[in-house]
């Protein structure tokens, strides 16, 4: 909760008062598909990425005036050390498989393009809506079709 | 909006997805602060978190992309800690330019700056 909301609120602090004065910018703030849907046993982690969903959204409304833009993206499945760490050992046993083949398991069951996200891919979506000049508001899915509102 | 020569700040920018938007950033020619914890490992977490050579080989991969960047160590839950080399400070964005400013911090008031990003007016200039 500490780095998924608090550090993302205070960013926007830091940043806000030199793109005010400058008249544009833009914020992208990185929630996730868990920001969109819940999941049970991540409910705390699910509990941030809502509030950065809702922070986004409220300061876009905020700051629009300013003609600074604040987005997010939502990514969806990349075999981050959350994952190993965390994850796996969860969802095996769910999927019926075991731990080493969890990730690829769940990534292929639930993505309709059958295929993880990567850091590329994250980035692609942040130059994107840096360069979006009138899309404000936005908490865009890189999930390869896993969440879609 | 054109992002050459303008100026970004990433956060946990040393691994992984902020690493990978860095580097799109770059790319894409913005000048960049790049934000990390820089923190040994800590006992209390089941992983670990991105040592400060991880941000340095960020920092190198992004200025091999032709832009300028910097390397900010820093807590973003914190406002104005700098627990990673024990050290108190802030990080701000300049009024003037867009500057990333660590300082020293005593007793709640801001001292000398002890680490600064300069990376220009952020108008292409």
């Amino acid at each position: 909760m500490g780095v998924n909301v608090k550090g993302v609120f205070l960013c926007s602090k830091a940043c806000i008062p030199a793109m005010r004065k400058r008249g544009a910018g833009a914020i992208v703030n990185t929630a996730s598909v868990a920001g969109k849907t819940g999941h049970g046993n991540v409910a705390a982690y699910c509990t941030s990425k809502f509030a950065v969903v809702g922070f986004t959204q409220s300061l876009a409304e905020e700051l629009g005036p300013d003609n600074i833009r604040v987005n997010a993206v939502c990514p969806g499945f990349l075999h981050t050390a959350m994952w190993s760490d965390v994850l796996d050992p969860v969802v095996a046993p769910s999927l019926g498989v075991n731990r080493e083949a969890a990730f690829d398991t769940y990534v292929e069951r639930n993505t309709f393009l059958r295929r993880a996200q990567t850091p590329d891919d994250i980035g692609d979506a942040v130059v994107y809506l840096c360069r979006a000049d009138n899309i404000t508001g936005v908490a865009l899915n890189i999930a390869g079709g896993a969440e879609m509102h | 909006m054109e992002l050459k020569g303008k100026c970004a700040i990433v956060t946990g920018a040393a691994r992984g997805i902020g690493r990978g938007m860095a580097l799109k950033l770059a790319d894409a020619g913005a000048n960049l602060a790049l934000v990390d914890l820089g923190n040994p490992a800590d006992a209390t977490l089941t992983y670990n978190l991105a040592a400060q050579t991880e941000l340095s080989r960020t920092v190198e991969e992004v200025k091999r992309r032709g832009v300028r960047a910097a390397a900010i160590l820093a807590d973003v839950t914190r406002w104005g800690g700098l627990p990673a080399d024990g050290q108190r400070g802030r990080v701000c964005v300049g009024r003037d330019r867009y500057s990333l400013q660590q300082r020293e911090n005593h007793r709640g008031r801001s001292g000398r700056i002890v680490q600064r990003a300069d990376l220009g007016s952020g108008d292409g200039s």
